[in-house]
């Protein structure tokens, strides 16, 4: 019985090791052109060892001729990621002009640190060939913008009846108003 | 002896299934049906496939199995792929079930399409996300979610990767337009209430004679406006004498005097 739960703890120790799961996501609304888009990753730790000298590397997805990067950079690196651990980036971009831009790998390299073993690790954010289309704004101003018809034809409909009585009740009160007397 | 006469019972009895069959007339389509439970049945996890689950949204999902209705579930798969040959990650699939019997499927997600190749050595993370409708608050689910792939020999498996029950909890963090209006009926209601009790206590205390004192005519005061009578007027009723009463009585007056 001994000898077999040793055998058994020997498996499960085998096992433990870093292991990295990469997440990408869009936290902007809608990918516009000329506007700042916001770009989310998630670097998941669910191994039961750190993982350390962690690279994060997604700059195909944004070329500096179509890009501009305003704060982060899709290029980074991590000491240390502990087991059970997430860390998050986030990078801010803004699409020079109206394009689609294809959806490229986002790779992670990272080594365990205890048995020193080099990983690499893909994701594929949406599948391998679709586009990512920038629009502009104007694009989508049926979506996301107000119109001010429906508030005019609001008022047309309202304005009428409140100012009309609001009017009849100061000339009233102007023409037929009684002093109280005590 | 034995024996024969056993094997013999089996096979008229199996020739007596099958004639049934026949004579019964009945055209079945169980044909492919069939093949294809014997091949879920039979698809399994392949042993070079290392797969992994991880909730990203809600943060808290990978401990508390809870979401929110309206609020989007993600998660990752990560594949790994510990053998020799490639492999094809197909397809996941995400579905609702009932909580005591998995079998009843309550809600099945798009698929989420991957066809992605993995090479030896290789690994991927894939990701997926869905929302909970609003029918399911307040009630447990069961959560399925498989990942469908094959091998470079073309030879498809199957992978559950969570099968658990979660909550699906209502979300009501922001502002509900039912429930706004709903407080302004009432408040309303209630200011209609008022009104009511105010006039039907009013008319209860008219009957009861409980009305509020009527006020007696004292006549005017002693103060008079003198602005509007011209002083004339005034002295001369001062000037005259005080004579009270009427022409007879003053003759009788002027007599005694």
């Amino acid at each position: 019985m001994k000898f077999s739960l040793l055998i058994l703890a020997w498996f499960v120790s085998v096992d433990a090791s870093a292991r990295v799961l990469i997440g990408k996501n869009m936290l902007s609304t809608y990918p516009l052109a000329h506007k700042q888009n916001v770009f989310e990753y998630q670097i998941v730790n669910i191994g039961n060892t750190s993982a350390i000298n962690v690279e994060l590397h997604d700059r195909d997805s944004f070329p500096t001729d179509r890009f501009e990067i305003l704060k982060g950079s899709p290029n980074t690196k991590f000491a240390e990621i502990p087991p059970q651990m997430t860390v998050y980036h986030h990078v801010v971009v803004v699409p020079r002009n109206v394009q689609p831009i294809e959806d490229k790998n986002v790779t992670v390299d990272y080594t365990d640190s205890e048995t020193k073993q080099v990983s690499h690790v893909s994701t594929l954010w949406y599948s391998k060939g679709r586009f990512t289309h920038y629009l502009h704004e104007d694009a989508l101003k049926a979506v996301i913008g107000t119109s001010s018809k429906p508030f005019l034809g609001f008022a047309a409909i309202a304005l009428p009846f409140t100012a009309l009585s609001s009017l009849f009740y100061f000339r009233s009160k102007s023409r037929y108003s009684v002093t109280k007397q005590n | 002896m034995k024996l024969s006469a056993i094997l013999l019972l089996s096979v008229v009895g199996l020739c007596a299934v099958y004639a049934a069959d026949v004579v019964d007339g009945e055209v079945t389509d169980d044909g492919p049906k069939t093949v294809q439970e014997e091949e879920s049945l039979d698809i399994g996890a392949s042993p070079d496939a290392g797969l992994a689950f991880h909730f990203v949204q809600p943060a808290d999902a990978n401990v508390v199995h809870e979401f929110y209705t309206g609020k989007p579930v993600k998660f990752l798969i990560g594949f790994q792929n510990k053998g020799e040959k490639d492999f094809v990650v197909k397809y996941s699939e995400t579905s609702f079930r009932f909580p005591t019997d998995y079998n009843y499927h309550l809600q099945n997600f798009t698929r989420g399409e991957y066809n992605r190749r993995v090479a030896p050595k290789e690994e991927v993370t894939l990701d997926y996300g869905f929302y909970a409708h609003e029918t399911f608050a307040g009630r447990p689910v069961g959560l399925v979610v498989n990942v469908h792939y094959q091998d470079a020999d073309g030879n498809a498996f199957v992978n559950n990767v969570f099968n658990q029950t979660v909550n699906i909890l209502e979300d009501d963090s922001g502002f509900s337009g039912e429930t706004g209006f709903l407080f302004i009926f009432f408040v309303a209601l209630s200011i209609g209430g008022l009104y009511l009790a105010n006039q039907f206590l009013s008319k209860l205390s008219r009957k009861s004679g409980l009305s509020k004192r009527r006020v007696v005519e004292q006549g005017t005061s002693s103060e008079v406006d003198f602005e509007w009578i011209p002083r004339d007027a005034v002295k001369n009723k001062e000037k005259r004498s005080p004579v009270a009463g009427s022409p007879k009585a003053r003759k009788t007056a002027k007599k005694t005097d």
